[in-house]
């Protein structure tokens, strides 16, 4: 599904360049949940906005399905996103002046989607999260926990093939944090593809595979194996 | 003391810790102050301060009232009636316009003088540099020869000789002695009731007449006693003018008197034009408010965290408005200051661009009352854009404000700043609206057919000496063939002629003339305007034949008296019948009566009061069976008709050396000064409605520009969701659209109700004229369009990684 070769990301500064992501190779399949890992500033932010086509300034080689991204300007980039990735954030990031349903609305009315289909989207994902009864309320009449399903929500209402998670759990307690690691299990189990950031080992746990990020290098890829050829990093952790 | 201090020091410190913000807001506010000092200014000059003369407010103006209009002049007889018969009055005195030429000190010169009668010095107050007033006995026609010069005449002619007095000068041919010089402060008397700034004064030689009755060339000022009030003059009046109308029907039964103050009088011919300038200023600084106080709000927001914490360490929330409004009116105040230096130079154009219309402006100065204006105003605008944002700041809460990484939730501030946006959109609706009317009607005016060619004609004024020209006599006649033919042999001329009274040049001609067929009642003759006119006049001046023919040389004293009328006269008296051959009696030269005069020709109007004015009946008579002196000469030429002026006056030199000329002009300067007061005013509330839209279209790109700095994360979000650049930039502009159409709809609203009230000022072009409305609301939508487009661009460049790391 993704296959980054060579990636790389600095960032200019006053003093010079300060490399965010060195010569990341990675491929992810299909039905894969990968856990990256790593120390604040590491880079694994930086490499998810990377996979979710929210940023352009890396150099390297970056397919995703049959499409390669490196090749793609901005615009077709932002379609990729729109029509196969959905996000969820450490911060939710639900639009505070909008209700529930018009938060899981927000991404559907970027595509060339019907209104009465959007609402049978919508309303499907209300009940399949069941937060219909919340679905009038605004965000900053929802606890965290409820906040971030509604923000898992939103990433999956477009049906996405791959969602990319940034520390999902980081602003929940635990037992909150346990529901929506469940919650993501569900869905890898019924076929989405999942990256998250985490410096959690137990929602770790909760993926298949784990790349640990050191100063923006992949420090856990197998011997011999330098950065110079496509890998599959990570030990399945069950 | 101590508290308001530490504020102002506090505040002081705030303002220059955020230079760019304090230096936005102080201009935007000198901006709205410096225009309201600068108009307040001439509002001063023109309306409220007290006039320079002695007990003013006891100084009236009587006005005859006659036919709809309520300042007409009035006849020596008239006012000698009304003085002698009134108790009200401790004087009422005659003034009119004269001028003369000057001859034998220096070049001649045609100079603007006053005539005056008995009594008019002490009714004003003066006080002689040398010399003494007119005494009674030479207000009598033969023993008058003797004038008062003002200071600066006798400054400038005589270079100040003490002994001038007694010293005898040519005048028109005629000599006079000068009897005194006004002190060097003697005020004119307003330009809305003399023509020029009158030189000198000479005595108003004439007497009681009841033939005279109608002769009403004259104006009237009169000083009441003390403690008659107006009201009580003027009911005094009334008595004795229905007393005169039994006595003289034909005078008086279609003609009152009215009294008014002189400063009411000053203030009425203004005041329209005025109030409109004074509205606009209103609004231009209700705008100027609207943006320091959006200002204020995006710095409330940034400022929540601090004043929580002086809330928290135990801070009122009285304490903590007032601190917000010493800060408000320290801007205001700073804004005061520039706006009084803006005032300064705004002042001096308004002068410039003013004096023509209003020489009263020449001179203007910031006295102590405007000076007191722009601190009421500064004060007050500083509390009217502060107290919002001191109410906002003063109710933060203090758990949400000190929770880290809290955001603003400002919902308050946010639906006040699109109330300001919506209120400054329609504000510059309003004054645009005021603007593009004037503008209409200004375009409207210069789009009115005279009546006659004006390009390319050059016009001055020849007043020839009664004493060596009678009129009446061959020796005007003689003067003017010489003089016209002489002009029209030059190169570059093409036609020359004469014309007693100039059109548009702001005089008047009306004489009683009874066509034939009619009898009319007392006050029912009409009084159509009268041109004595040279053959040639006609031709110069492009004035087109309608039927008939033009007048001819051989139209002169040896042949039966012919006259031409104009378009409406002919209509008016003859409708459907052919007007040649017919006959009108127009009063000659003298008291004779006046002979009958066959129509031969009928002319187009032309426009004589003012290119607004309505259309009005004229006669032309030829000047050959008339023979008056005074004459203006107007000269049509192949080029730049100024570069011709002084050969034209060479030739009147070589007539006649002593002759002088005077108010030497373009036609198409003349029309433009007749429309001077207009393009004043549209100037005006031009130059204001552009500064309002500017200020508003900087409002408005400020609040949204704020509403997308605001609204980086939302973006953010937005993006990482899939929102394309164009979702983003429909989103803003679309808020953009709301705010513009929300402010055009209360814009149209408002000017709709205010525009009425300008009616006055309108020609040819409604108070709700569509076309106006949908120019300016297509135009002030473009303007706020560009406003909302600028912000909602830079929306779509919002990086969306840093965005989601905004918090």
């Amino acid at each position: 599904m993704i296959q980054l070769r060579n990636i790389e990301r600095l960032y200019k500064t006053g003093a010079g360049a300060t490399y965010v992501l060195r010569r990341i190779n990675l491929e992810i399949r299909q039905g894969d949940f990968v856990t990256v890992m790593g120390p604040s500033g590491a880079g694994k932010s930086t490499l998810l906005s990377i996979l979710g086509m929210l940023d352009d300034a890396w150099t390297g080689e970056y397919h995703f399905l049959d499409h390669a991204v490196h090749k793609l300007d901005r615009k077709k980039r932002a379609d990729l996103n729109r029509q196969y990735i959905g996000f969820v954030f450490q911060s939710y990031h639900l639009l505070d002046s909008l209700t529930v349903y018009e938060n899981l609305d927000v991404p559907l009315s970027y595509r060339n989607i019907s209104r009465a289909q959007r609402a049978s989207m919508v309303a499907e994902a209300l009940d399949r999260f069941q937060i219909v009864g919340k679905k009038d309320l605004y965000p900053s009449q929802l606890s965290g926990g409820q906040q971030q399903l509604v923000g898992v929500a939103r990433a999956v209402v477009g049906n996405p093939k791959l969602i990319l998670a940034d520390e999902p759990t980081g602003n929940l307690h635990s037992s909150q944090a346990k529901e929506i690691m469940e919650l993501f299990k569900r869905l890898n189990d019924q076929g989405t593809t999942i990256v998250q950031v985490t410096h959690s080992e137990v929602n770790a746990a909760c993926g298949n595979r784990t790349i640990q990020l050191f100063d923006g290098w992949i420090t856990n890829e197998p011997k011999g194996e330098p950065n110079n050829a496509p890998a599959v990093v990570g030990q399945p952790q069950r | 003391m101590d508290k308001l201090a530490h504020d102002l020091r506090f505040g002081f410190r705030m303002l220059v810790k955020n230079p760019a913000f304090a230096i936005v807001a102080v201009l935007t506010l000198a901006l709205g102050i410096g225009a309201n000092t600068a108009i307040f200014s001439v509002v001063n000059a023109a309306l409220l301060r007290a006039l320079p003369y002695k007990d003013p407010d006891r100084l009236v103006l009587l006005w005859s009232n006659e036919s709809g209009d309520d300042r007409d002049q009035v006849s020596y007889t008239d006012v000698d009636d009304y003085r002698t018969q009134s108790k009200s009055f401790e004087n009422l005195v005659t003034f009119g316009d004269w001028s003369a030429t000057f001859t034998g000190e220096g070049d001649p010169a045609r100079i603007p003088a006053m005539q005056v009668s008995d009594g008019y010095f002490s009714l004003m107050g003066a006080k002689f540099a040398l010399g003494r007033e007119f005494l009674p006995q030479e207000q009598i026609d033969g023993r008058d020869q003797v004038i008062i010069l003002t200071y600066g005449l006798w400054q400038r002619r005589f270079s100040g000789d003490p002994q001038v007095i007694g010293k005898q000068i040519t005048l028109s041919g005629k000599p006079y002695t000068i009897v005194g010089v006004t002190p060097q402060d003697f005020p004119m008397l307003p330009s809305t009731l003399v023509d020029g700034p009158a030189q000198f004064y000479r005595p108003e030689a004439d007497k009681h007449n009841d033939k005279e009755r109608l002769s009403r060339h004259l104006r009237a000022i009169g000083r009441l006693k003390p403690g008659v009030t107006l009201a009580r003059a003027q009911a005094d009046l009334e008595v004795i003018n229905r007393r005169l109308a039994q006595q003289y029907p034909d005078a008086y039964a279609t003609t009152g008197v009215r009294l008014v103050k002189l400063q009411d009088d000053i203030a009425a011919r203004l005041r329209p034009a005025l109030l409109v300038l004074l509205g606009a200023i209103g609004f231009l600084l209700l705008i100027a408010c609207a943006n320091v106080s959006n200002l204020l709000l995006a710095r409330a927001t940034v400022r929540e965290k601090e004043i929580a914490i002086r809330a928290a360490l135990g801070a009122s929330r009285w304490r903590l408005a007032r601190q917000a409004l010493t800060e408000s009116l320290l801007l205001a105040l700073c804004g005061g200051a520039l706006g009084v230096l803006l005032a300064l130079w705004g002042t001096g154009l308004v002068v410039a661009v003013g004096s023509k219309v209003l020489p009263e402006l020449v001179g203007v100065t910031m006295d102590v009352r405007v000076l007191a204006f722009t601190a009421a105003i500064s004060v007050l605008t500083g509390l009217l854009f502060g107290l919002f944002p001191a109410l906002q700041l003063s109710t933060v809460t203090l758990h949400d404000s000190l929770k880290e990484g809290a955001r603003s939730s400002g919902s308050a501030h946010g639906q006040f700043r699109k109330v300001l946006a919506v209120s400054e959109i329609a504000l510059s609706l309003v004054l645009l609206a005021g603007a593009g009317l004037l503008l209409r009607t200004f375009a409207k005016i210069r789009d009115v057919d005279p009546g006659f060619r004006y390009d390319h004609i050059l016009t001055m004024d020849i007043g020839l000496p009664s004493a060596k020209y009678p009129a009446g006599t061959a020796k005007p006649l003689a003067f003017y063939r010489e003089l016209l033919g002489r002009i029209s042999a030059l190169p570059g001329v093409e036609s020359a002629g004469a014309v007693s009274i100039l059109p548009l040049g702001g005089n008047f001609d009306t004489a009683g003339i009874e066509p034939e067929g009619f009898a009319f009642g007392p006050g029912q003759m009409p009084y159509p305007e009268r041109y004595m006119v040279t053959p040639g006049y006609l031709h110069a001046l492009g004035i087109r034949l309608v039927r008939g023919r033009l007048l001819t040389d051989a139209d002169n004293e040896n042949v039966p008296l012919v006259v031409l009328v104009s378009e409406t006269a002919a209509q008016r008296w003859w409708p459907n019948q052919n007007p040649i051959g017919r006959h009108i009696k127009a009063p000659g030269f003298d008291d004779s009566p006046p002979p009958w005069r066959m129509v031969v020709g009928v002319v187009q109007d032309v426009k004589q009061a003012g290119l607004d004015a309505p259309r009005t009946m004229q006669v032309y008579l030829p000047h050959a069976q008339y023979r008056n002196g005074y004459m203006t000469l107007v000269v049509r030429t192949k080029s730049d008709p100024l570069s011709l002026a002084g050969e034209v006056r060479q030739q009147v030199r070589q007539v006649d050396p002593d002759q002088a000329v005077s108010n030497i002009a373009t036609m198409d300067q003349v029309l433009s000064d007749s429309i001077a007061s207009r393009r004043f005013t549209t100037v005006l509330l031009g130059t204001l409605a552009a500064l309002g839209v500017l200020l508003a279209s900087v409002g408005v790109y400020g609040i949204l520009s704020y509403g997308v700095a605001q609204r980086t994360r939302e973006i953010g979000i937005r993006m990482a969701l899939g929102a394309a650049p164009t979702d983003v930039l429909s989103l803003f502009l679309g808020q953009g659209l709301k705010l513009l159409l929300a402010g055009v709809v209360a814009g149209m609203l408002a000017a709709l109700a205010l525009t009425r009230l300008m009616k006055g000022l309108l020609f040819g072009v409604s108070a709700s004229d569509p076309a106006t409305f949908a120019g300016i609301a297509l135009f002030l939508g473009g303007v706020a369009l560009l406003a909302c487009f600028l912000p909602a661009r830079a929306a779509t460049r919002v990086d969306p990684m840093v965005a989601l790391r905004h918090d």
